[in-house]
């Protein structure tokens, strides 16, 4: 990172906070019922985390998207794989994920609902569906864009098909493979917490969302905002980190 | 002795068939530095592929080269996208090895027993994707030698790099195949090239691609860049063009 622009990096992370407390709680510009204060929305934030609060609506939305997520990451890439070697599979496939991708997901829940219950099954398959599909996707495409010089280098030197498969054609796929796990990252944690929204929850930051609209806590409602932002930024960064190590050669 | 014997391909498109090759016969002395020349797009590639093994839908025959599984070094023009990003230069190298399934003890032995016969400076573990091209076809060039290959095919392998490091990689190639005494196949696209490198030159004309001529070069080793201003040489490539018209006769050239 250059010095010229550290100084921009860190003005972007405090410029935005300023801006709120000078509009809000120095000048009121606004009304509070739009835009309460900031001190006053640290203050809540701050309740919510000692008070414990908070805690169980956090797990609850974590355990759902974890869970969601993962199970979603791991059958989309295996499923991935094998639609990216067999153009038999991805042809019949093509349609089905085609249509599904395009869907509007949220759509889908009331469905969920019906099938898997108002409980986690229902939320935890939302946040399956969306990272099942990324997965499958650019995990194919992967495989597919693999490099034929590199098949051909593996097949030239005496390389079975397995091996082929494993040191050439997956690592070559593996950088949008990290592709597809940035995107269904922030898709799964976008309906989890649209689908805790609807009825039948008990604890979930999306339930807490709805609730502080119906009771018109307009500062609760700020304090979850900054806590669902801080969640997905520092799991988006954790990817990155991930790909970093993982996959440091890509558009080398 | 590796004979090629009537060595014929067409493809077939709605079309209609294509030759491809056209009964190409040719003999490649073992121990020795055959380099093979011809117009654009005359099927050296497609040659090469079925010397190698990568394409096994051809008709005729190529004796002394049977079983030869896992025993042929292969370079390719395309340096960067031939290597491994995700491996340094050592397990580039060693990947044939890794393949093989040989112990690390045996891979390492192998790799100095191989860089001690080869003069070249390169960090083993520097990432590939930070090297020149040169460099990057010199690794190519070692991950071919590793296998102690019965024949080493390069596939115009330094069309896509610089002139200066051409000459330096010319050299290296022709001393390492005299030293380490390799059967070399090497296809080239710049004729004076072929003749630096080869105890004799193939060429072949245009589709469907057939030998024209066999041109056998008596030049002495080392084959240093200095050669290509002695008489013998300038003479060599007299004929050599004399045989490239005929290769190209009876078509355009064109740009």
């Amino acid at each position: 990172m250059s010095n010229s622009t550290t100084i921009y990096k860190i003005g972007g992370v405090f410029l935005l906070p300023f801006l709120w407390w000078l509009c809000a709680d120095t000048f009121a510009f606004v009304s509070p019922l739009l835009l309460p204060n900031l001190t006053t929305v640290i203050n809540r934030l701050y309740s919510l985390i000692t008070t414990g609060t908070i805690t169980q609506d956090l797990l609850a939305t974590m355990y759902r998207w974890t869970i969601g997520f993962s199970l979603g990451v791991t059958t989309g890439t295996l499923v991935g794989l094998m639609l990216g070697v067999s153009n038999r599979l991805r042809s019949f496939f093509e349609f089905p994920f085609e249509f599904f991708r395009s869907m509007p997901i949220t759509a889908i829940f009331p469905l969920f609902l019906i099938i898997f219950g108002i409980d986690d099954p229902s939320k935890i398959a939302m946040a399956f569906t969306p990272t099942f599909l990324l997965m499958v996707v650019n995990t194919s495409y992967g495989v597919l864009l693999t490099d034929p010089t590199r098949r051909k280098v593996a097949v030239v030197f005496g390389a079975t098909q397995l091996q082929t498969f494993r040191k050439i054609i997956m690592m070559d796929a593996l950088p949008q493979v990290f592709v597809g796990l940035r995107l269904a990252l922030t898709q799964s944690l976008i309906v989890v917490v649209v689908s805790e929204m609807f009825i039948g929850t008990d604890f979930g930051l999306g339930q807490r969302v709805y609730d502080s609209y119906l009771t018109n806590s307009v500062s609760t409602l700020y304090a979850l905002l900054i806590v669902l932002g801080i969640i997905g930024y520092i799991f988006n960064r954790l990817v990155l980190l991930a790909e970093a190590k993982f996959v440091f050669w890509a558009g080398k | 002795m590796i004979s090629i014997k009537n060595l014929s391909k067409s493809f077939s498109s709605p079309a209609g068939s294509t030759h491809i090759l056209n009964s190409v016969s040719f003999d490649i002395p073992v121990d020795s530095f055959t380099t093979i020349f011809g117009p654009n797009g005359c099927g050296k590639t497609t040659l090469v592929n079925i010397v190698a093994g990568l394409d096994r839908h051809f008709t005729g025959n190529i004796e002394g080269l049977e079983d030869t599984k896992r025993q042929v070094g292969f370079v390719f023009q395309d340096y960067r996208r031939s290597l491994l990003p995700w491996y340094s230069v050592r397990k580039n190298i060693l990947f044939p090895l890794e393949l093989q399934r040989l112990s690390k003890r045996e891979q390492a032995a192998r790799l100095e027993e191989l860089l001690s016969a080869v003069p070249l400076k390169l960090d083993l573990d520097q990432r590939v994707y930070s090297l020149s091209g040169g460099q990057a076809q010199a690794v190519c060039i070692l991950r071919a030698l590793i296998i102690k290959p019965r024949i080493l095919i390069l596939d115009e392998p330094f069309a896509a790099i610089d002139y200066e490091r051409t000459l330096a990689l010319r050299k290296l190639i022709s001393d390492i195949a005299k030293s380490l005494k390799l059967t070399v196949l090497f296809i080239s696209h710049d004729l004076e090239e072929a003749i630096i490198l080869g105890d004799q030159v193939i060429f072949l004309s245009k589709h469907p691609t057939q030998v024209v001529e066999v041109l056998r070069v008596d030049l002495p080793y080392p084959r240093s860049f200095e050669i290509t201003t002695s008489l013998q040489f300038t003479d060599l490539r007299d004929r050599a063009v004399k045989i490239f018209k005929k290769c190209v006769a009876g078509t355009e050239i064109k740009i």
